[in-house]
């Protein structure tokens, strides 16, 4: 058990598990929090999961917590570990079962005071036109060559199908596409799993909601990201479905006899591994790529079934309805990328697992209109709460490989939640708060309880006194579609 | 303990997992079949379809991890639940299984994504055998 005595305070909000304090770490493991969100970290299995993934082979620098840190499978859910190309490896466990869980913020031209008589009638129609929950299939159904297309391609697919416009693309991480995805290596039962699942959101924690920007903390930044106090935007965030879960599952499976093959002892049998030079991850690699993709059209997809909707409901009282996309970040992935390592600059495979990728002004990967700003950072709040829109800094890149926090972070197990609440009483407690619900699970609605989660204000208030992303602008949710 | 089946939900910050018991590790993966199901929370209507799944895995843990998701993966790709298991052969690197499957007469009210190796313990005990496994929701 590792107690506050074991860490150091290296900087106001930064503690440090030193490489000695087990004889299997590699490197240190250092957590971003104030000392509450220390103390939450503290009561679960998280930074004991951060010390266990500081003994992968080829970790560098030190593995990072983020301030929403919680305890995931093998590596900690706001877990951040960098690992060196090509010595290193790469663990699925690391990234996720969803892999490319993300969030997209669209911007609508209209003010809430516009919107709010139709908060309703939207919440219907988003209701009925984006499937949610478990068991419920999307209006696309995929045949082999698109389903190979939309692996290959993720949301550039949607280009083609009219689901997506060049400025969508050009405002997602990565263009919506990960390059060197190869269809061959997904197995036959994530295929089926894929086919009928393109443009729904799923269950868990995912949702679809409509917010309002209560307050721009950085008009400047808010400006270039085209958003302004009292404005409706969108925010969605869901993955990539069933098809990640089997990929990671069948390459969970499958790594459990790469590590004795290539002799590497784990302490965890979550973090399976494989070296990143070895055919094995080569494999998995290009089928992650896919599960990427997949994902990037799913939101996508979304995105157009959400236009859809708002154009149902305003266009034809003459209101404005388009929707402009602001970004769409992905934070379940690992991604090669270069960073400054003890002074020297490096490739590294970047594991972020319920962490965002957070690259400061002037990086190539950003959009030229937002890259004198640094990149939007999207993090969502629990229902009832607040969402964030961050920006990437400088600092980020020097010390964190360019990643901040990715949401509230879970403090309260499932079981607990629904023992505190009803479904249907969270539901009534947000409707007087003036938020409109629609959930296909009462339990699954308690289980999502605000109450679970950490405080939202005060992780991003860590992430940007710690200089890991300015915040932008604060939302706050007028409609929520859960599954 | 006969032919009981006795499981309980284990708490998990995130996500939850599940301690199964029973008499013999036949029963034992047949009893961690049915605990999957209630904690998915669906109910399986009458009996439909019966299939014949084989699993094989490096070791008895592997094997419960792989046999949860064959059942994970017959329920979503069919839509159905499963209603019951008859194991017919268990070696602890193999298992062969009778599966009856049912349309829900409750549907299940969340996904699971995975069944995973977190903190996954299959063993012997005084009172009979013992699984915990946790889930990705």
């Amino acid at each position: 058990m590792i107690t506050k005595q074991d860490l150091r305070l290296l900087a106001a909000d930064l503690w440090e598990i030193p490489a000695g304090f087990r004889r299997d770490m590699r490197v240190p493991a250092r957590i971003y929090a104030s000392e509450e969100l220390l103390d939450h970290a503290l009561e679960d299995l998280s930074l004991q999961q951060l010390v266990n993934a500081a003994t992968l082979p080829g970790v560098v620098a030190y593995t990072l917590a983020m301030p929403d840190i919680h305890q995931g499978y093998g590596f900690p859910v706001g877990g951040v570990a960098a690992m060196a190309v090509p010595d290193g490896v790469i663990s699925p466990g690391a990234i996720g079962y969803d892999i490319n869980c993300g969030v997209r913020l669209l911007a609508a031209d209209l003010d809430v005071e516009q919107a709010a008589p139709y908060l309703d009638e939207l919440a219907d129609t988003l209701d009925r036109n984006c499937p949610s929950g478990t068991g419920r299939g999307g209006r696309i159904r995929l045949n082999d060559a698109d389903l190979d297309a939309v692996l290959a391609e993720g949301a550039r697919w949607c280009l083609r199908h009219d689901l997506a416009t060049e400025h969508d693309l050009a405002h997602t991480e990565e263009g919506g596409c990960m390059a060197g995805a190869n269809p061959a290596r997904v197995s036959p039962r994530a295929r089926d799993r894929a086919r009928d699942q393109l443009g729904t959101l799923g269950a868990g924690n995912h949702f679809l909601e409509v917010d309002r920007v209560a307050q721009v903390h950085d008009p400047a930044i808010a400006a270039a990201y085209g958003l302004r106090e009292g404005q409706i935007v969108v925010l969605i965030h869901c993955g990539s479905r069933g098809l990640g879960h089997q990929i990671c599952t069948d390459y969970v499976r499958d790594f459990q006899q790469v590590v004795q093959r290539y002799g590497i002892s784990l302490p965890d049998r979550e973090l399976v591994c494989a070296p990143l030079s070895a055919p094995e991850a080569r494999a998995y690699i290009e089928a992650m790529h896919c599960a990427a993709n997949f994902a990037f059209a799913n939101r996508q997809t979304l995105a157009a079934l959400v236009r859809e909707s708002f154009s149902r409901v305003f266009a034809r009282r003459g209101l404005p309805a388009a929707l402009r996309q602001v970004y769409d970040v992905a934070h379940n992935m690992g991604k090669m990328e270069e960073h400054q390592v003890n002074g020297k600059r490096m490739r590294v495979c970047v594991h972020r697992k319920g962490a965002t990728r957070a690259f400061g002004p002037g990086s190539p990967e950003i959009p030229a209109d937002y890259r004198p700003y640094g990149q939007p950072v999207l993090v969502p709040g629990s229902m009832g709460t607040a969402s964030y829109v961050l920006a990437g800094t400088e600092h980020a890149m020097a010390v964190s490989f360019g990643s901040t926090c990715h949401g509230a972070g879970r403090m309260l197990s499932r079981t607990a939640a629904k023992r505190q609440i009803h479904g249907e009483q969270l539901r009534k407690q947000l409707t007087n708060q003036g938020i409109h619900v629609r959930a296909g699970s009462m339990a699954g609605l308690a289980e999502e309880a605000p109450f679970a989660y950490k405080s939202v204000d005060e992780v991003v208030a860590v992430v940007d006194r710690a200089g890991l992303a300015r915040i932008v602008a604060r939302l706050e949710p007028l409609l929520v579609v859960k599954g | 303990m006969g032919d009981a089946c006795v499981y309980e939900e284990l708490a998990h910050t995130a996500d939850v997992g599940m301690r199964v018991r029973a008499p013999t590790p036949a029963a034992l993966f047949a009893c961690a079949a049915r605990s999957l199901v209630a904690l998915a929370g669906a109910t399986p209507g009458e009996p439909a379809e019966q299939r014949q799944v084989s699993v094989e895995a490096v070791d008895a843990e592997s094997l419960l991890v792989e046999w949860l998701n064959e059942v994970l993966y017959l329920c979503e790709s069919t839509g159905a639940v499963v209603a019951e298991v008859l194991v017919t052969a268990w070696r602890p690197t193999n298992i062969v299984a009778e599966v009856r499957l049912a349309p829900p007469a409750i549907p299940p009210r969340g996904a699971i994504k995975a069944v995973t190796y977190h903190r996954l313990r299959l063993a012997e005990t005084p009172e009979g055998w013992l699984a915990e496994y946790y889930v990705d929701v």
